[in-house]
């Protein structure tokens, strides 16, 4: 028998080619006993690997390949507890002590620290003794030998041997085992595995060229020689080392006395005491708390009180059944230190008034009175009849997830507070691990394979992202064909389809959080994430929620930290902020324009898909909100929630004007009260816990397994093997097979993303409230709006068109009048200074400093002279051509001529960036007075594009639209147009979606200059035109108009890139003469040539 | 003495040093084994696998370092595609 000791998954990155849980099926199908991870500088894997190998049989070693300060590795394994907060706290130091992305550990750390673990000497490629021995000789390994045994003890450091059939094994072999004996150490035999099957060591060769960004051809010397180092079966490891009997013995000694630690089981995390946990009990303490602020939030004469009272002690049994008291205060000491942090930031603005909460609360954690009463949610759960169960239920098996929304500012500044008042050590981010997709897998593996960069970045920018299989998309794509058996192409599509899923490096969650009493570098390493200040935990958030860590979601929200903004701005505008919880919810103007779709920029129903969704079912109330925020999402489409929905809601409608009640049908009699509010059909997280419940009795215990199979990664394979449990439980309620398959398939249709109604309540209040303040204060939203981009789902471009479209004046920055961001002036929208390309914030706010300091810039000279010098010329230029020096009264020609006299060109610029020392003295130059004409409407738009990335002053297709064809329909004439004709449009691709629910179908929004078109390319058309469909930023669309309930689509026969079409168009715009920046178009197809290179990308979903 | 820099590469002159030859390898009766026309292996020396340029021409090669009868040293290999064998000197 022989225990692996020395074994790389993926989580080395770059540095492993199969996932653990490969490993382990490999290892137990040749019986491994016991099986060590030892990936790279981390254990990221390790908590999945054990839990994994526990059915099995397999006894999971915990350990890492550790990189010391030489470039050398050595590999540690716990042995005993102590030994793996050891291992957690040198690599912590190994990740937290050198630069990111080199992580190194100092010998004298390893020294200091190696009680419990468990040494092995490290491969013969890295390790540190096969290194030395090969680098400094016999004598200098037998020194480092000596001193190994003698700091860490003979029975903890072992030299490793190890037979991957490389030449020169033997001698190495031999050399180290002598050198062993010699010393009185033990020799241990390992494996060096690297890949599960022999197959995969092609993926491991691309990884390592990867790893050293080089290709296959000059990765030769860093690469394997060979195919060895795979996971072999026993007999052959056995067979290998025959002449070493011992050192495989050893192997098992070592796995034998790793027993004496289980990660799974000897974790020992706390969660850290709340405030003044002293002085009472925590189940007594929270509830006094809630208790005492039930009479504020339902006083005796409200409607809701007595039922909120059942509610409260209910939940307060059900809170100190699960010992989670001590949990909701500490939840409730984080958002008092919120409410200071806010106060902070918020400190000397108006909004300080505006009785704004410092975050809110969002998901299922929204249904508890509880975090209500706590203030950790704004949602009455009482009122809204929101469900506990998605949260709390009896038989909780981990930790509730209170998740929490916050405006960036806020957030960015709680997190740095909960380091301080916790501690460095006791708190961390939880990381994730983005895996490889086709089109990541298709771009790397395609330069390790050298191939021509052009035709990979073609193949990955037109390929279908979800595609399983790349040899099938490369068939489809334009000159592809008959690639897919080319040499390196046929190899691309192999290794493209290995290393899908796999992981590829480390990031950070969204927002999770892990706060511990027991030090967090003792529980699970810590690195830096990519972001300055952040530290990350090495386990994302299933790994953290198998270690029953309490995950702290802090997230931030865009929208939250525009609604701070909007306020602000009402507020100096009208001396006092609006209070946005008492706003009229019921008001019929903000849900007539949410009815008639006009919805771009608003919170969560502003989507191509939302906006089709909401014509349809036409919301008149929070409640309605609500279900528009739940029902375009993936787990109601695939669970085919939505069409039923809003037939029913129609008929609803009907029967209400009529005067009739309207009872909505049910797959079974059982589901009429779950699923009345829904119209029958389950559209929230918790109606499919109520349905299994109701169908088939579900046990709160079998239901709390469901919820967690439900948020985790393959949900859909773990929410499947319900379905025995489901057909006998319905089967035992008389309900027949085929209504209870019916009904399953809608269960585990919410394996997709879905969201639970508590969740879906918070976002439609959100939504509402950004509806509001669009109606009401429109220049201030539209201002917030583009000062806190990216987010949402359009483009600042479309943003843009879709404020003017409202009514917003924009006016393009200036530099006399424009603010670092954007303003409200004179009810205008004032582009800021920050926003103009090669601006930073920092010059802008230097600029604008400089200006309200000394009285504003009066000439092209007296700008460069007092402009901050990290300002370069370019920045200066660019600002220019978008007109920000108009008021110097001179053409954008003029002062773009003038810079050019006051600052060198860029080959000749001094140190200081823009050689401004010869402009000390304010003269005049004597060229300064030349004169030139202005700029074309068309040039200014392209400038535009150029130097703010999108464009203050109307659509591009304006301005050739005398050139395009004469049959082309504008958007606003497809609503006067019959269903069933043909007709063209033409216009900016501002969004493409291929969602994985759609079956292939591609949805395109087309603006022209009236509006936005919703086409809809089926997979026969997207096959075809896949080219323009995909890569062309004006388009021209042939198709046929299709009207249904209020939408209006075009579905398209033929789609093309509009350039193409305009080859042999006659000359429509005035010419000019070249210019030095941008090429000037001299018809409307070089213009639309010339836009091409500056039109914004579309904003691309799925 | 060192060519002239400017003197033309003869590629058709160029040669393989050390190239591999096809052998063939037989049992005995008693199951020694021998490479034909060679000499009967006294022992294998070392074993060791390479694989590489699997993007290019795919080179898959089981090698054995062998002492033949007499003391002469042998490196034979298994080109693991095609099958056959060949023999280098060390």
């Amino acid at each position: 028998m022989y225990a692996e000791l020395h074994c790389h998954s993926a989580y080395s990155f770059l540095d492993g080619a199969s996932p653990p849980d490969a490993l382990l099926a490999e290892a137990h199908r040749h019986g491994y006993p016991a099986l060590a991870l030892t990936d790279r500088n981390g254990i990221y894997g390790s908590l999945a690997f054990a839990h994994a190998a526990k059915p099995l049989g397999i006894q999971a070693i915990t350990g890492a390949a550790v990189t010391l300060t030489d470039g050398s590795e050595l590999i540690l394994l716990a042995e005993t507890p102590q030994g793996y907060t050891n291992l957690c706290r040198l690599l912590t130091t190994t990740h937290l002590g050198a630069e990111r992305l080199d992580p190194r550990l100092p010998h004298t750390e390893l020294e200091e620290r190696h009680d419990g673990l468990i040494i092995l000497s490290g491969s013969r490629r890295d390790g540190l003794l096969p290194l030395t021995l090969e680098n400094d000789g016999l004598s200098a390994a037998r020194k480092l030998a000596e001193r190994c045994k003698a700091v860490f003890g003979a029975d903890r450091f072992f030299v490793e041997i190890q037979r991957n059939r490389v030449r020169g094994d033997v001698a190495l072999t031999s050399a180290l085992i002598s050198l062993a004996n010699d010393v009185g150490l033990s020799a241990v035999a390992t494996g060096s595995v690297h890949y599960h099957a022999r197959e995969l060591h092609r993926l491991h060769d691309v990884m390592v060229a990867l790893r050293h960004r080089t290709t296959l051809d000059g990765s030769h010397r860093v690469r394997n020689p060979n195919s060895e180092f795979y996971l072999r079966p026993l007999e052959e490891v056995i067979a290998l080392f025959r002449d070493c009997p011992d050192a495989v013995a050893t192997t098992l000694v070592i796995a034998e006395r790793c027993r004496a630690f289980d990660l799974t089981r000897d974790l020992g995390y706390t969660f850290p005491d709340f405030r003044g946990a002293d002085r009472a009990p925590a189940p007594q303490a929270l509830a006094e708390l809630c208790r005492a602020r039930l009479d504020d939030r339902y006083p005796e004469d409200s409607l809701y009180r007595e039922p909120a009272v059942r509610r409260l002690e209910a939940e307060l049994v059900l809170i100190e059944h699960h010992e989670l008291s001590g949990f909701f205060l500490v939840y409730h000491d984080l958002f008092d230190l919120a409410r200071d942090v806010a106060t902070d930031v918020r400190r000397g603005s108006r909004r300080a008034s505006g009785n704004l909460l410092p975050g809110r609360g969002r998901g299922s954690s929204v249904s508890s009175i509880v975090c209500y009463l706590l203030g950790l949610s704004h949602i009455d759960p009482i009122a809204n009849k929101l469900f506990l169960g998605r949260f709390l239920c009896e038989t909780l098996a981990s930790v509730p997830d209170i998740d929490l929304d916050f405006p960036r500012e806020i957030r960015e500044e709680l997190i740095r507070r909960v380091y301080t008042r916790y501690g460095a050590e006791h708190v961390g981010l939880v990381c994730s691990f983005p895996t490889y997709r086709l089109r990541s897998a298709v771009r790397e593996i395609g330069k390790a394979l050298d191939l021509p960069l052009g035709e990979i970045e073609l193949v990955a920018k037109l390929a279908d992202g979800r595609a399983d299989e790349l040899p099938e998309e490369l068939e489809h794509l334009p000159g592809f064909a008959g690639r897919k058996d080319a040499p390196l192409w046929r190899d691309l599509c192999t290794l493209a389809h290995e290393i899908r899923g796999l992981p590829r490096h480390v990031s950070q969650h969204p927002g999770g959080m892990v706060i511990s009493s027991r030090p967090l570098v003792e529980l699970v390493p810590l690195e830096r994430a990519a972001m300055e200040d952040r530290v990350v935990c090495q386990w994302d958030k299933d790994s953290c929620d198998d270690a029953r860590f309490i995950k702290i979601d802090f997230l931030a929200l865009g929208m939250l930290s525009l609604v701070e903004e909007c306020i602000e701005l009402i507020a100096r505008h009208t001396g006092s902020p609006p209070d946005l919880s008492r706003i009229d919810f019921e008001d019929p103007a903000i849900y007539d324009r949410i009815c008639a779709g006009d919805t771009i920029g608003l919170f969560q129903i502003e989507s191509r898909a939302q906006i089709q969704m909401i014509r349809r079912s036409r919301p008149r109330n929070l409640e309605d909100l609500a279900v528009e925020v739940a029902i375009v999402r993936p787990g109601p489409i695939v669970g085919g929630a939505v069409n039923p929905y809003v037939r029913r809601r129609e008929e609803q409608r009907r029967a209400h004007a009529a005067g009739r009640a309207y009872e909505p049908p049910v797959d079974h009699p059982l589901l009429r009260d779950c699923l009345a509010e829904t119209l029958g059909v389950i559209l929230y997280q918790d109606q499919v816990l109520q349905v299994c419940q109701a169908l088939a009795g579900f046990t709160t215990g079998q239901a709390e397994a469901l919820r967690r199979a439900m948020s985790r990664r393959r949900s859909h394979d773990l929410m499947a093997g319900f379905w025995d449990e489901f057909r006998q439980g319905a089967q035992a309620r008389g309900v027949p097979e085929a209504t209870a398959e019916k009904v399953f398939a809608q269960v585990i249709a919410f394996s997709e993303f879905g969201f639970p109604k508590s969740h879906a309540a918070a976002f439609g209040l959100l939504a509402y409230q950004s509806a509001w303040l669009r109606h009401y204060h429109p220049v201030e939203y539209y201002v917030a709006l583009f000062n806190n981009q990216p987010m949402g789902f359009y483009s600042i471009d479309a943003l843009g068109r879709d404020a003017l479209r409202n009514g917003i004046d924009m006016k393009l920055p200036d530099l006399n009048r424009s603010d670092v961001w954007c303003t409200v002036e004179d009810r205008s929208l004032r582009i800021g200074l920050g926003f103009v390309r090669h601006w930073s914030e920092e010059t802008a706010t230097a600029t604008v400093t400089e200006r309200e300091s000394h009285g504003p810039f009066k000439s092209v000279g007296d700008f460069i002279r007092r402009a901050p010098p990290a300002l370069k010329r370019t920045a200066i230029e660019a600002l220019m051509w978008v007109g920000g020096c108009d008021g110097f009264g001179l053409t954008r020609r003029e002062l773009l001529w003038q810079v050019g006299l006051w600052l060198p060109p860029k080959a000749q610029r001094s140190g200081d960036g823009r050689g401004r020392r010869q402009l000390e003295l304010a003269l005049n130059h004597p060229h300064e007075h030349l004169r030139f004409r202005g700029l074309a409407a068309h040039e200014q738009l392209l400038a535009e594009y150029a130097t703010l990335g999108f464009s203050a002053s109307g659509h591009p297709l304006s301005l050739v639209r005398n050139a395009l064809p004469a049959d082309l329909t504008l958007n606003r004439d497809l609503e006067c147009l019959k269903a069933g004709v043909k007709c063209q449009v033409a216009g900016l691709v501002v969004a493409r979606q291929r969602p994985e629910t759609a079956k292939g179908t591609v949805f395109l929004l087309v603006e022209d200059e009236t509006g936005m078109t919703n086409v809809i390319v089926r997979t026969d058309v997207y096959d075809r035109y896949r080219a323009a469909v995909r890569g062309e930023p004006f388009v021209l669309v042939t198709g046929k108009l299709a009207k249904d309930d209020g939408t209006v689509n075009v579905l398209a026969e033929k789609v093309e890139g509009l350039q193409g079409e305009m080859r042999n168009v006659k000359c429509e715009i005035e010419c000019q003469p070249d210019d030095f920046a941008f090429r000037i178009p001299h018809s409307a197809f070089s213009f639309l040539k010339a836009m091409r290179r500056v039109a914004p990308d579309s904003k691309d979903w799925g | 003495m060192v060519a002239p820099a400017r003197t033309p590469l003869r590629t058709d002159r160029l040669r393989a040093v050390n190239a591999p030859k096809p052998v063939a390898l037989e049992w005995d009766a008693s199951g020694v084994l021998s490479v034909s026309k060679v000499g009967k292996i006294e022992a294998i020396l070392e074993t060791w696998r390479i694989d590489d340029e699997w993007w290019r021409q795919p080179i898959a090669r089981a090698y054995m370092e062998v002492m033949l009868e007499g003391g002469k040293r042998l490196v034979l290999f298994q080109d693991l595609i095609t099958g056959e064998w060949f023999s280098q000197m060390p």
